[in-house]
């Protein structure tokens, strides 16, 4: 089966739309420069912002300017209109069509700007908690193109190349023929303070690979792309773009936020989609890094790249120091990067690399031909256990080490419990994957950031508390207490979260990417938020629960 | 404050800020290294030592690298803060 690329929609700090991407990317210009759009006291850092107010978004996204949408939802609204006008899809099409979205900071911009408020007994503007949850962007999207389903991957910075890579699966196992993938991110106080509390911002225009190079120029942005089965695409005359010609997703599992000195996760990625493309490293000239300068992640690509390419090494691009890294948008953006640069630089053949938080390491190869990807293995029944659940008296010293214990909240303790317990309840011992579904993710980090940003007005917050805020921590976590390389992946799709982790799983058995997965739900109530939610007429519930799906 | 209540003082601010939960400050020897082979410390403690000690001291580093030195043991960090300390 070929995958076909058949519409590009994208805003980032180089511009509104493909056409103005493109010749700023080609140009080499850096949009990178001190904020001027997010209101901050950090000037120091220097950041790749989309250079409109959200009044201005609003009105190119045919948005009432005054009514509060997050920045996430309107930079989204603008990529997405592009991609499916690209295509050239039409309503009945769309009204078929699912959206695979991938972001993390959801609605945090408008929680930042109203916590203080809800700390006060202040509920005036408690509607826009609705969109703090990462899901309801999507949910968002989804509405107002009148898609007929949307879900959302939430891996940090990986999480716009999992999303495609998810929406891949659903065309090769026959779940869909033809998807929009991708993701979206906009610039929060919350997430330049958390980077900044982890010391790796950079305070000049970031430089990845280089030897003086001393961390990341955060940016904000997002792209999709419409993805078809290429017989559907050609049947109604759709301009191809190129092809996915593989994927691989992988898990360091070794730290919370660095990369392991050998580049296990990368490597094993890379090595991935490589054998999924029948190619090999020396067949792909072009290589769009995830090179987001600090280094850490440099010292650690570059060791994987070795590794799989010896001595003749292709070009190596980072784009970030023109866009900045934008974060859990920067698969997709850069997708279309590579992809372009294999138009115009006559590639055959292009590799993108995403990495998270974590340690979750995606890869996708692009081709410019026509590019079968492997026919499924028949796989005979998917078979499972029954949700194992954990409660607070679980015993949870004999699975975590103290020092790992520390950095994990009660409900995150319930979930390796119960994880272990499912995992011998199957009799698997390391599952070949992980899959995680969350509605809120790790609440109480969040909340407690959110409280120590509100109190300092930017003046220092937790890096170990941020580290552990994202909604990949809890799948990270696990795979590196279960020792755990396989796939990886978190859902935060809302109340169906756990539908759509399950439903992941069984996709990756369908696959034949893996024969065991581990599949978790997992949330936690934080003080004080529930009573937000409350306001707003929601709630939050304790969920730590297990189960393995084989075939 | 004489140097040692600051050494006990300092090592309820470690546990608490570390969340150090199963240590007790009769645990932690003054001269022993934090990081390595001794409590087994990370780069994350470090970045949260560097916030104790602004917050609860006035002490900030221009050169997070600079650091590396006062971090070595609770003997290293109580001299650093009588000779530093702004609060």
């Amino acid at each position: 089966m070929r995958i076909a690329i058949t519409g590009i929609g994208i805003i980032s700090a180089l511009g509104v739309g493909a056409e103005a991407n493109r010749e700023h990317l080609l140009a080499r210009e850096s949009a990178v420069a001190p904020a001027q759009i997010m209101p901050t006291i950090h000037h120091e850092w220097p950041l790749g912002e989309v250079g409109l107010s959200n009044a201005q978004l609003a009105r190119l996204a045919g948005q009432d300017e005054h009514k509060e949408i997050s920045r996430n939802v309107l930079l989204g609204m603008i990529a997405l209109r592009e991609a499916i006008t690209d295509a050239g899809l039409t309503k009945e099409m769309l009204s078929g069509m699912e959206l695979v979205n991938g972001t993390t900071v959801g609605g945090m911009d408008l929680t930042e700007i109203h916590y203080g408020e809800w700390q006060q007994g202040d509920y005036s503007h408690i509607d826009t908690i609705f969109q703090h949850e990462a899901g309801m962007t999507a949910a968002m999207l989804q509405q107002c193109f009148g898609l007929a389903n949307s879900t959302t991957i939430s891996t940090a910075c990986s999480s716009a190349l999992n999303a495609l890579v998810h929406g891949v699966m659903m065309l090769r196992t026959g779940v869909a023929k033809r998807v929009i993938t991708g993701g979206t991110e906009a610039l929060t106080r919350f997430h330049v303070n958390g980077f900044g509390a982890l010391g790796i911002l950079s305070e000049k225009i970031c430089r990845p690979f280089a030897p003086d190079r001393d961390g990341i120029n955060l940016g904000e942005g997002a792209a999709y792309l419409v993805l078809e089965d290429a017989e559907e695409a050609e049947k109604r005359g759709a301009k191809i773009y190129g092809y996915v010609a593989g994927y691989g997703n992988k898990c360091d599992a070794y730290h919370q936020t660095a990369s392991s000195p050998d580049g296990d996760g990368a490597y094993g990625a890379m090595y991935d989609a490589l054998r999924m493309s029948g190619l090999s490293a020396a067949d792909i000239p072009y290589l769009n890094a995830h090179g987001t300068a600090t280094p850490n992640n440099d010292a650690s690509e570059m060791r994987a790249i070795e590794r799989l390419y010896g001595e003749k090494l292709p070009l190596i691009e980072s784009t970030k120091p023109l866009t900045g890294h934008t974060t859990s948008a920067s698969g997709s953006i850069e997708l279309c990067f590579a992809l372009w640069r294999m138009e115009t630089d006559n590639y055959k053949y292009a590799m993108s690399n995403a990495f998270g938080f974590g340690g979750n390491d995606t890869s996708v190869i692009l081709s410019r031909e026509q590019r079968e990807l492997p026919m499924l293995p028949n796989i005979g029944q998917i078979c499972m256990t029954e949700y194992v659940t954990a409660n607070e008296d679980s015993d949870y010293k004999q699975y975590i080490p103290a020092m790992q214990a520390r950095r994990m909240t009660p409900a995150l303790r319930q979930l390796v419990v119960a994880a272990h317990k499912a995992l011998e309840k199957a009799a698997v011992e390391i599952p070949d994957a992980i899959v995680v579904g969350t509605q809120w993710g790790g609440m109480i980090p969040t909340v407690e950031l959110l409280k120590q940003l509100t109190a300092t007005g930017e003046q220092g917050i937790s890096p170990m508390q941020f580290m552990s805020s994202t909604h990949n921590n809890a799948a990270g976590t696990l795979a590196r207490l279960l020792s755990c390389k396989g796939y990886n992946a978190t859902f935060s799709h809302g109340k169906n979260s756990m539908s759509e982790a399950e439903a992941q799983a069984a996709l990756l058995l369908m696959t034949g990417e893996a024969k065991s997965v581990l599949v978790c739900g997992y949330d936690e109530i934080a003080e004080g938020w529930q009573e937000y939610l409350r306001q707003a007429g929601m709630y939050a519930e304790n969920i730590a629960k297990a189960k393995v799906m084989v075939c | 404050m004489d140097n040692k209540e600051l050494k006990e003082q300092l090592k309820q601010q470690v546990i608490e800020v570390l969340n150090l939960e199963d240590i007790t400050p009769a645990d932690i020897d003054d001269a022993a290294p934090l990081f390595g082979e001794g409590l087994g410390l990370d780069s994350i403690d470090a970045l949260e030592l560097l916030m104790l000690l602004d917050k609860n001291y006035g002490i900030k580093f221009s050169d997070r690298n600079q650091s590396k030195a006062v971090f070595a043991s609770i003997d290293a960090m109580a001299a650093y803060i009588i000779a530093n300390r702004k609060k």
